[in-house]
């Protein structure tokens, strides 16, 4: 009878208990939100970010040349009315390739952020709630984590071979195991909370209690983090080309761009300066955008 | 806002300092003193009053060697830190790629053109002591034999032997007119070691110890660093000590007391170090840096016709297998712009010829009128006649080091233009060893060959090389070659063998002559430039 | 104490075990030969084959696996293909040179940031502060080699302070060794300056918005003796944990910057090596890079329980 009675109680007390978690929680993101709106920094990055997405989609299909096609006896032509941002190596137009690299970058840094995001909520999810997975699955993040990931990456490209769906897989592996700690982090707070210790006592299915009650709270810290591993695979993909395991030619990606561009430092400066300048804005947008999305979405870490 | 455009404005301008900073790098390097804190030396006692020189080299070089162990080794660095440096030869070659002795004192043949006799010079020291007597010379020549495939491909199971303490003798099978030029100019140089060192190999079966008879001693090779030589006191030149250098051989002065060769990855910083002056030479300037040290007073540019870059194809399998195809690709290529792209405008040169001017003897022009065609119709006309279907992807490989990688994107460019599709795969260079020698992986692969001081060491004309060149006519001709009884036959052989490549086999297509080039200080006195760069006589003036 | 660094220390073993087990794997499938890189462009096939044999290639992986596990627990690292280095010896040369270059890029960027940091959370809201965050997030914007390569055209060729490249050792004087050192350092400074920046800033903020600063500001103390009172003391433990993040990032950024400068470390000798397949050494330099990493990360961890004592160590 205590029991029935009890039972009762607890569902209807579950309903109001998330009902008013969810108010709050509308409140306070409309707060923040106007707060992020007024936040310089991170609207100046917000920006950025959304023209060079802009230029990522739409400017391909705007460029007249192609970014591949080769004219070697008109190289390394300072910028110009035809060429605004010079020709490169080949002859090139490092206009249209910055921008089609706009492309492939994005691609790049997007398919890192969202793939390792998505592994690294797996994992952080199944390590929280069950000890074996967790045993496993976090031995086998530590053991990712400790070899430098720049090294990682470039034997991975090495063994893989050179090409974009490689470049990312490897990015992948190399940012998968931080999310999957913060992940895990965060679920483990969540876990502890009173509705989720509720569901579970009136029994509720773990895979319901995983992604339906879980999986969704702990969004915030991760999409943070992804915008920085996005900001990130940008950079080290320069650095994989730089050591010669980047993107293969004859796709451009800003960081085979730069790569080139150094060769010809001394002499053709323009294959340096508007793609180096170009990829440091967007990286910078992407950090900034980054800080304000973390003051908004999680305030407690910062 | 305000304060945002005020933070973004400072970045700017920091940013457009850093630019505007390398743009204007190049000017001041004429002026500006060198403090560098690693090429300054201890002064040497003043033995000349009026130049004084520094008593160490510096060269910055792009690679490292794979091995220095010469007999088992055929990169190009490699010989050119150990040939005639820490390790002489029997015999060497002089400027007009003749062979002239070096180690031995003469050599002769028997009528029947079967036995070469070497006789030693006596009183040679090698760097341990030891004197250099028959028992060495035999003991490095045969694994030098063994080391190296294409002479153990040429003697057979002929083999040195000792005649008494200062003489040494092989008896071929067949007579072998080129032999001593192989000797003398082999890709792997037969570099004269001690008995003992040669027997004491590694578990890999690599020498452990690197001692010769040159003008240089090895110090040390400290991996990813440098490899440090010193100038060896009991050497013993051979020549006029009044002339320079012919070729490879002459007297060596060894004037710098010590040579460091360091390791240095990233071709920009190369450059800036011998602006600097931390670097006195750089060694094989790409096509970048060498427009760069063209622009700069007081560096100087040699550079030398190093190598054939060349499209070879897999006769064995794939699209390539028919001769229709590969006709078709070289009517279609457009050579020039493929070499500009490989070596930028002033490092190339347009050449049919499968042998460079550096072994003048051989050039031969016979291919000249299948050379650079650049006619897609003809292309088209032999792809048809090969019946090909315009949608079997045709696969070009190459490896991303020394510039290979473009010429495929002029390749590509050019087949995609005429409506072929392509696949391309780009690898490293270990990579592409691999994958060249399996034949289910391309139809084409793009590389470059070193000079070579004979024809039959042409790598791409053997049969069991990488492409296959599998062909009965042409290991005929090639075989005849080795076998002549005069140069004139043996010129003749050659000239027939490159025109029938040209004409009907096409197992590769030439594109041209790449020069290596090299940038020096103009303090640098006396480098000495044959198929590579030799500091036996090279000297820094203070 | 004891009893949880003892634990802490067998939780690396299966940590290594991985390491080990991926590091060998990647190296196992990474296309190449070995014995074709080193005989060169004209050995025959028969004679890499013999090479290959020698060098026990032809092995299938599991015993290959076992065996170079045994051989390390043995204490024998395998040595190069090149010359026959021992891999021991190679990494004791070639660690000085990356831990030197990243304990000076760590103080480099402190002494930068730290301040930095403090001031912009001093200033919160001003344009000093949003100038002090964009510069510092410039570390972490610009591909490390590039800034590397803007610095040796300034700093080296065009005024002649600093070396091109290359290591000069501590042996070789003190002076030498610093001024070859500078431009590398802070190349890679520049990337955890934007690290340390950010985390000063935000804790720094955070103490500031404490009940107890805000009681001594009411009673009048200065603003500024406060920040630099209390603050330092309270941002130790944070800073402590992005410095020991920061040198797994050194690690990896320092293969950039060493291949820029021509410096003789951790990061070329792996790049190199992939790069002749000399696989003893990748697997080694991999499994004691990733060691080194777990035990800085250990000294971090029992660093905090000295600073703070309120921090519990056994999780």
């Amino acid at each position: 009878m205590n029991n029935m009675k009890q039972r009762t109680l607890t569902e209807a007390d579950l309903r109001r208990m998330v009902e008013i978690r969810n108010r709050l929680t509308k409140e306070q993101r409309s707060l923040q939100l106007h707060k992020f709106l007024r936040n310089r920094q991170a609207m100046v990055g917000l920006v950025i970010f959304l023209i060079v997405l802009f230029a990522a989609i739409f400017g391909p299909s705007l460029c007249k040349e192609s970014p591949v096609a080769l004219n070697v006896l008109n190289r390394l032509k300072p910028p110009s009315k035809e060429h605004w941002f010079g020709t490169d190596t080949l002859g090139r137009d490092v206009y249209t390739r910055v921008i089609y690299g706009a492309r492939i970058s994005m691609i790049v840094g997007v398919s890192v952020g969202a793939i390792s995001g998505i592994l690294g909520l797996i994992i952080g999810i199944y390590s929280s709630y069950n000890k074996y997975a967790d045993e496993i699955l976090m031995r086998i993040c530590d053991g990712l984590k400790a070899i430098p990931s720049i090294l990682l990456a470039i034997t991975l490209m090495t063994a893989l071979g050179a090409d974009i769906k490689n470049v990312i897989i490897s990015l992948t592996v190399v940012n998968t195991p931080t999310m999957g700690r913060l992940a895990r982090s965060a679920a483990l707070v969540v876990k502890e909370q009173t509705y989720i210790e509720a569901m579970r006592g009136i029994g509720a299915k773990s895979r319901r209690i995983l992604w339906r009650h879980i999986a969704p709270n702990i969004m915030s810290p991760l999409l943070v983090q992804m915008t920085f591993v996005f900001a990130t695979s940008i950079i080290t993909e320069a650095a994989l080309s730089f050591l010669g395991a980047g993107v293969p030619a004859p796709q451009p990606s800003w960081g085979s761009i730069l790569s080139e561009g150094r060769t010809v430092i001394f002499t053709s400066q323009w294959m340096i300066i508007f793609p180096g300048a170009i990829t440091a804005m967007t990286v910078l947008g992407l950090n900034l955008f980054g800080d304000g999305l973390r003051d908004l979405l999680d305030p407690l870490s910062s | 806002m305000k304060h945002l455009l005020k933070a973004l404005s400072l970045t700017f301008l920091v940013s457009a300092f850093l630019l505007t900073g390398c743009s204007k790098a190049d000017d001041t390097s004429a002026t500006a003193p060198s403090t560098t804190s690693t090429s300054t030396s201890t002064t040497q006692a003043a033995a000349t009053p009026k130049v004084e020189y520094k008593d160490e080299l510096h060269v910055a070089v792009s690679q490292e060697a794979p091995s220095l162990d010469l007999h088992k080794n055929s990169s190009a660095i490699a010989r050119e830190i150990g040939r005639g440096t820490i390790w002489e030869q029997l015999i060497t070659l002089d400027a007009n790629s003749e062979v002239v002795p070096e180690l031995a004192e003469s050599y002769d043949v028997s009528d029947d053109g079967l036995t070469y006799t070497f006789h030693l010079r006596k009183g040679i020291k090698f760097h341990n002591g030891q004197e250099m007597l028959a028992d060495d010379v035999v003991a490095s020549m045969n694994r030098w034999i063994v080391g190296f495939s294409t002479a153990k491909k040429q003697v057979g199971t002929a083999r040195f032997v000792k005649v008494d303490d200062y003489t040494v003798s092989i008896t071929l099978e067949t007579p072998s007119l080129l032999f001593p030029s192989l000797i003398a100019g082999a890709t792997q140089p037969a570099a004269i070691m001690p008995a003992s060192v040669c027997a004491d190999e590694d578990s890999k079966g690599f020498v452990k110890e690197y001692i010769g008879t040159g003008p240089y001693k090895f110090v040390e090779w400290k991996l990813n660093d440098y490899i440090k030589l010193e100038r060896n006191d009991d050497y013993t030149p051979y020549g006029d000590p009044n002339k320079p250098l012919d070729g490879w051989s002459g007297y060596k002065h060894a004037y710098t007391k010590t040579i460091y060769l360091h390791y240095v990855l990233e071709s920009t910083t190369r450059v800036a170090g011998l602006q600097t002056g931390q670097y006195d030479i750089e060694f094989q300037v790409d096509d970048q840096a060498y427009a760069t040290i063209a622009n700069i007073p007081n560096l100087k540019l040699l550079k030398y016709k190093s190598a054939e870059v060349a499209l070879v194809f897999n006769k064995k399998e794939g699209l390539a297998a028919d001769v229709n195809v590969r006709k078709a690709i070289r009517s279609l290529v457009n050579a020039e712009d493929m070499m500009v792209a490989h070596s930028g405008t002033e490092m190339y040169a347009l050449s049919s010829s499968y042998m460079n001017e550096g072994q003048a003897f051989w050039v031969s022009n016979v291919g000249d009128k299948y050379y650079n065609l650049n006619d897609p119709k003809l292309a088209k006309e032999y792809f048809d006649k090969a019946g090909y279907d315009y949608k079997t992807p045709f696969r070009i490989l190459a490896a991303t080091i020394n510039n290979f990688d473009r010429i495929a994107l002029v390749l590509q460019q050019e087949l995609e233009s005429m409506g072929v599709p392509t696949t391309l795969t780009l690898v490293d260079w270990p990579t592409l060893t691999q994958f060249r020698s399996d034949p289910t992986k391309y139809d084409v692969f793009i590389t470059s060959f070193g000079n070579v001081p004979i024809p039959t060491l042409k790598l791409y004309l053997g049969a069991t090389w990488p492409g296959w060149s599998a062909d009965q006519t042409l290991q005929d001709d090639m075989l005849a070659i080795g076998t002549s009884k005069t140069m004139e036959e043996a010129k003749a052989a050659w000239d027939k063998a490159q025109l029938y490549c040209w004409e009907d086999y096409v197992p590769v297509v030439a594109l041209g002559t790449q020069y290596t080039g090299y940038g020096l200080s103009d303090k640098v006195e006396g480098a000495q430039l044959f198929n590579g760069l030799f500091y036996w006589n090279t000297r820094v003036k203070k | 104490m004891l009893k949880y660094l003892f634990k802490r220390i067998l939780a690396t073993i299966p940590v290594l075990f991985i390491v080990s087990i991926v590091i060998f794997s990647i190296v196992y499938i990474i296309p190449g030969d070995p014995a074709a890189v080193i005989l060169g462009e004209n050995a025959s096939q028969e004679d890499i084959q013999a090479l290959r044999t020698r060098m026990g290639l032809d092995e299938p992986p599991i015993p290959r696996y076992f065996n170079w596990l045994d051989n390390i627990l043995h204490g024998d690292l395998g040595a190069s293909t090149a010359n026959g280095t021992p891999v021991a010896t190679m990494i004791a040369n070639q660690i000085k040179p990356t831990l030197n270059l990243a304990t000076f890029a760590m103080l480099l960027a402190l002494i930068i940031a730290l301040p930095l940091g403090m001031w912009a959370a001093y200033k919160k809201g001003t344009w000093i502060d949003q100038a002090v965050t964009v510069i510092s997030l410039l570390g972490i914007s610009l591909p490390s080699f590039l800034l590397g390569l803007f610095l040796i055209m300034i700093g080296a060729v065009k005024l002649r302070w600093f070396p091109v490249s290359g290591y000069v050792p501590f042996s070789e004087g003190i002076g030498a060794h610093f001024n070859a050192l500078f431009m590398p350092a802070f190349a890679l400074g520049f990337i955890h300056a934007a690290l340390i920046m950010r985390i000063t800033r935000a804790t720094l903020l955070e103490v500031l918005n404490t009940d107890y600063i805000r009681m001594a500001k009411s009673k009048g103390v200065h603003n500024f003796v406060l920040v630099a009172k209390h603050a330092f003391k309270n941002t130790l433990v944070p800073v402590i944990t992005i410095i020991g993040q920061s040198f797994i990032i050194a690690l990896s950024g320092s293969t950039v910057i060493e291949a820029v400068f021509g410096i003789p470390g951790v990061g070329s000798l792996i790049v190199n090596s992939v790069s002749r397949r000399d696989y003893q050494v990748i697997q080694s330099v991999v499994l004691l890079t990733a060691l080194l990493n777990i035990t800085v990360n250990l000294i971090v961890d029992l660093l905090y329980g000295v600073i703070d004592p309120r921090i519990r160590l056994d999780r």
